[in-house]
């Protein structure tokens, strides 16, 4: 009798069909559906494909100058730490010239902010960056989960945002950066775009696909290479690059009408996957009528590059929207305080603990 | 409770809520007629064509108004009942004169054709009976949807280039072997649903458009509600078409077609109204009886405060199954509670845009939809799309991309490569592929890439239209229907 060597269950080679095929390369087996244009495509061809669409839109657009410092707004969620991946190699590898800082903002939200930058710290140690953190308690003397115990869950996300946006600012400066690069994506910028024209939000209807953002009086220039990049195909990448993320939604409430806008376009991406661009295309061609002027009306000009009367931050009013909210914060923070009292430290926290239990 | 509107010593019973305020019925059908008559009286154009100008007898006294009637829309038809209700009121106070003639025109198609001609009868005997006797105010025309397909002496094959999106273009002339039918459009080439009720919606409006061309009205008075209107905006932005919507808007200037200038300008009458205003309207004049396919309009429970039974929604849509407006619609109808004034919002924020800067060399027009190009959308494609893959290198990715050469799929792309480049090669002894030979918007483009098979449509040349003039010598079939369903000013078949 003859022996016959046991077939190995681990090396056994797979067979492809020739369907599962990747539909660019027609050699690989095909592992994922673009979120894009749902075409099916293997991991080399995606990672390639979705590398080579950042670098093109960063060319396109002049992004970069060579020898510039590059601040990259790094929260640890999956925008910020792909960016920063991204930037990092494509830096290296088309040679940019550039010099790449992760810029960290401490909103004070004990159990979701403490989590994410412990990430950051991680990926300063991965990608070789130099990582600087900078926090509401230094910049305003208010921390998020303090605010929101004064004014609401509801609020979270005005406070936040206003603060966030100066303390970027604020923080590049401090560091003597004129650039702040954002993982804003196509899936957010199409949100806003539909936002914009829903609330009737005119000012911002313009600009809002703008991928350069800067104010003549402002040093400080941002820009957003995610611009045309799906939010699906940002996590894809992160996955298969294997990056280390932290994935948790912010504690606090998200702004109940974006919710609605966001599952429109979920709606939307399920019958049309490419509506995202088409969106941000309709956004580059919306332009305003030229407004009539009224001699009798008292027109008050915006003027680019005003600035705060208090802060002498960039203000498109006399005060700027951060010290009128620092303003209505400080009426209300209570005389007396309780020594050591951490009661307000995690509110949302205890909240989103408090929704899961059952009895 | 009472009505808000009537006089103090008469009040009667409300029967309508609307906007906080409470209504009875003829307090009501006052409000809507009087938003209506305050659009067609907004500037100086409009009021000219609807006004009786004294001397009568002068050229040019009474002008042509095209009112195109869907029975599947309440919008159209409480529109064609007021503006009825205005030519009676001129006729009573100007000896039986009018300032304006109303054509009233029906898209309709094989399916849905013995339906439209008997409801359309029954609409003219029982509520246009008394205008009808008066001759030459008001006349109604039918209009196959094919007819766009029959009249057209050449068409054009489109294809992209799935490398760079570049279009290429081949037309041929059309004999009786080749005439196109709506049918075998959306059967052969539409993948889903949205790309279906996409391509009727530019049909009919080209069709619309071109009679109204073709027939020197004055006006075109299109029957959307400010709800009907806002959808289409958000639809628009969504499909990649937010450049045209200060066009669609625009009731100021007088509309092109196919780069002529037209005598004609576009009229939202009903714009000032909320779609449940307009269902309450139906519901109490009556009309609904004269609609088709009313369990698929998107009837809204409405505002009627006495009578809440309307027909059935019918069986609600999967979401994948459904449309892009009909997507948009059911977001607002989703957020209308929360966020009530959402829908006047998008409609005054989508008044106050007007048409992009032009990046083309030359003024292009899209060869599909007809409306203007302001950037080159293959370029802008391409800018932001990669479609070079990784490079095959083991020998096993080497044998499996030449298994994939020899097999079905790889044959299937050959197909595609044949056809492209077929056409690539008459395009380029023909044309140069610069900007002035771009040949279809964004929303086509993507539409035409994302949503129709093989990434190529057969579609008629514009250019070589002619709706009215030979439409009844070129098929004798249609001109049997046309005979049919034709009625003259008398109301007689």
């Amino acid at each position: 009798m003859s022996f016959t060597a046991p077939s190995d269950p681990v090396n056994k080679p797979t067979k492809v069909k020739v369907s599962q095929l990747c539909e660019l390369c027609h050699s690989r087996k095909a592992l994922i559906r673009r979120p894009k244009n749902l075409s099916k495509l293997c991991k080399q061809c995606f990672c390639l494909v979705f590398e080579t669409e950042i670098h093109n839109t960063i060319v396109a657009n002049n992004l970069f100058q060579r020898g510039e410092k590059v601040a990259v707004g790094a929260s640890g969620g999956k925008d910020s730490t792909v960016l920063a991946h991204m930037l990092k190699l494509l830096n290296d590898r088309y040679d940019y010239g550039i010099e790449i800082v992760l810029l960290s903002i401490d909103e004070g939200i004990i159990g979701y902010r403490d989590d994410s930058l412990a990430t950051v710290k991680r990926n300063q140690q991965q990608y070789g960056l130099p990582l600087e953190i900078f926090s509401f308690k230094d910049l305003y003397d208010w921390t998020m989960d303090e605010i929101v115990s004064v004014a609401g869950i509801r609020n979270s996300c005005t406070y936040c945002g206003v603060f966030r946006r100066q303390s970027l600012d604020r923080g590049a400066a401090k560091l003597g950066i004129s650039h702040v690069v954002t993982g804003h994506n196509a899936d957010d910028m199409a949100e806003t775009v539909l936002m914009n024209i829903l609330r009737g939000d005119v000012a911002r209807l313009e600009k809002s696909t703008a991928i350069i953002t800067q104010s003549s009086g402002s040093p400080i220039k941002r820009s957003k290479p995610f611009k045309y990049s799906y939010q699906k195909e940002i996590v894809l990448y992160a996955h298969y690059m294997k990056l280390d993320y932290f994935s948790t939604e912010c504690t606090y409430a998200p702004e109940a009408f974006r919710g609605t806008a966001r599952e429109y376009m979920k709606n939307l991406e399920a019958v049309r996957p490419s509506c995202i661009i088409d969106i941000i295309q309709s956004g580059e061609n919306l332009a305003l009528k030229a407004k009539k002027s009224n001699a009798r009306k008292r027109v008050v000009k915006f003027v680019d590059g005003n600035r705060c009367a208090r802060c002498g931050y960039l203000s498109s009013n006399n005060i700027c929207k951060a010290c009128m909210l620092l303003e209505g914060l400080e009426k209300s923070r209570a005389q007396v305080a309780i020594e050591n009292d951490t009661s307000a430290d995690g509110a949302a926290l205890k909240l989103r603990a408090l929704e899961k239990l059952s009895f | 409770m009472e009505c808000q509107r009537c006089s103090a010593s008469a009040r009667n019973p409300a029967t309508v809520e609307s906007r906080k305020e409470k209504f009875c019925d003829e307090c009501f059908i006052k409000f809507v007629s009087t938003k209506q008559r305050k659009q067609m009286m907004k500037d100086e154009y409009f009021r000219n064509l609807f006004k009786v100008i004294y001397p009568f007898e002068k050229e040019g006294s009474v002008s042509k108004i095209l009112l195109p009637l869907s029975l599947s829309d309440s919008g159209s038809l409480v529109m064609l009942d007021i503006v009825h209700d205005l030519l009676l009121e001129q006729t009573k106070q100007h000896n039986n004169r009018t300032g304006f003639t109303v054509d009233v025109l029906t898209v309709f198609t094989e399916e849905n054709v013995s339906v439209i001609k008997e409801r359309m009868e029954s609409l003219i005997n029982e509520k246009m009976s008394q205008l009808n006797k008066i001759s030459n105010i008001f006349n109604v025309h039918f209009i196959d949807v094919n007819e766009f397909f029959n009249n057209a002496s050449e068409v054009s094959t489109f294809i992209i280039d799935n490398e760079n999106f570049e279009i290429f273009s081949k037309s041929k002339s059309v004999d009786d072997s080749n005439i196109l039918t709506l049918k075998e459009i959306l059967g052969k080439y539409c993948l889903n649903s949205s790309s279906r009720s996409d391509l009727i919606s530019i049909i009919k409006t080209q069709l619309i458009k071109h009679f109204a061309y073709e027939n020197g009205y004055n006006a075109i008075m299109w029957g959307h509600s400010m709800t009907k209107l806002s959808e289409v905006i958000i639809s628009l932005v969504v499909k990649g078409k937010g450049s045209q919507i200060a066009t669609f808007l625009d009731s100021e200037s007088f509309d092109t077609l196919n780069n002529k200038p037209c005598k004609y300008k576009n009229l939202y009458p009903m714009k000032d109204l909320l779609s449940v205003e307009i269902e309450s309207f139906l519901q109490i004049r009556n009309l609904a009886q004269f609609l088709i396919n009313v369990e698929e309009t998107n009837v809204k429970p409405n505002c009627l405060i006495a009578r809440k039974s309307l027909p059935s929604l019918g069986q609600q849509k999967l979401v994948k199954n459904m449309t892009i407006n009909e997507i948009t619609n059911k977001y607002f109808q989703d957020i209308q509670n929360d966020y009530s004034n959402i829908i006047s919002t998008v409609l005054r924020t989508a008044d106050k845009l007007t048409q992009p800067k032009s990046s083309m060399a030359k003024p292009s027009q899209c060869q599909i939809c007809q409306s203007k190009i302001y950037t080159n959308p293959s370029n802008w494609l391409n800018r932001i799309t990669v479609t070079s893959p990784y490079p095959v290198e083991t020998t096993e990715e080497k044998y499996l991309f030449k298994q994939w050469q020899d097999s079905k799929l790889g044959q299937s792309h050959t197909h595609y490569v044949e056809l492209l480049n077929e056409i690539k090669q008459g395009a380029s002894n023909s044309l140069d592929v610069e900007d002035s030979d771009v040949k279809l918007c964004y929303g086509c483009l993507i539409l035409l890439n994302t949503s129709i098979k093989d990434k190529n449509l057969v579609w008629p040349k514009v250019d070589t239209m002619d709706i009215t003039a030979n439409a009844t010598n070129k098929n004798k079939e249609l001109s049997q229907i046309l005979d049919q369903f034709e009625i003259n000013s008398d109301g007689e078949e």
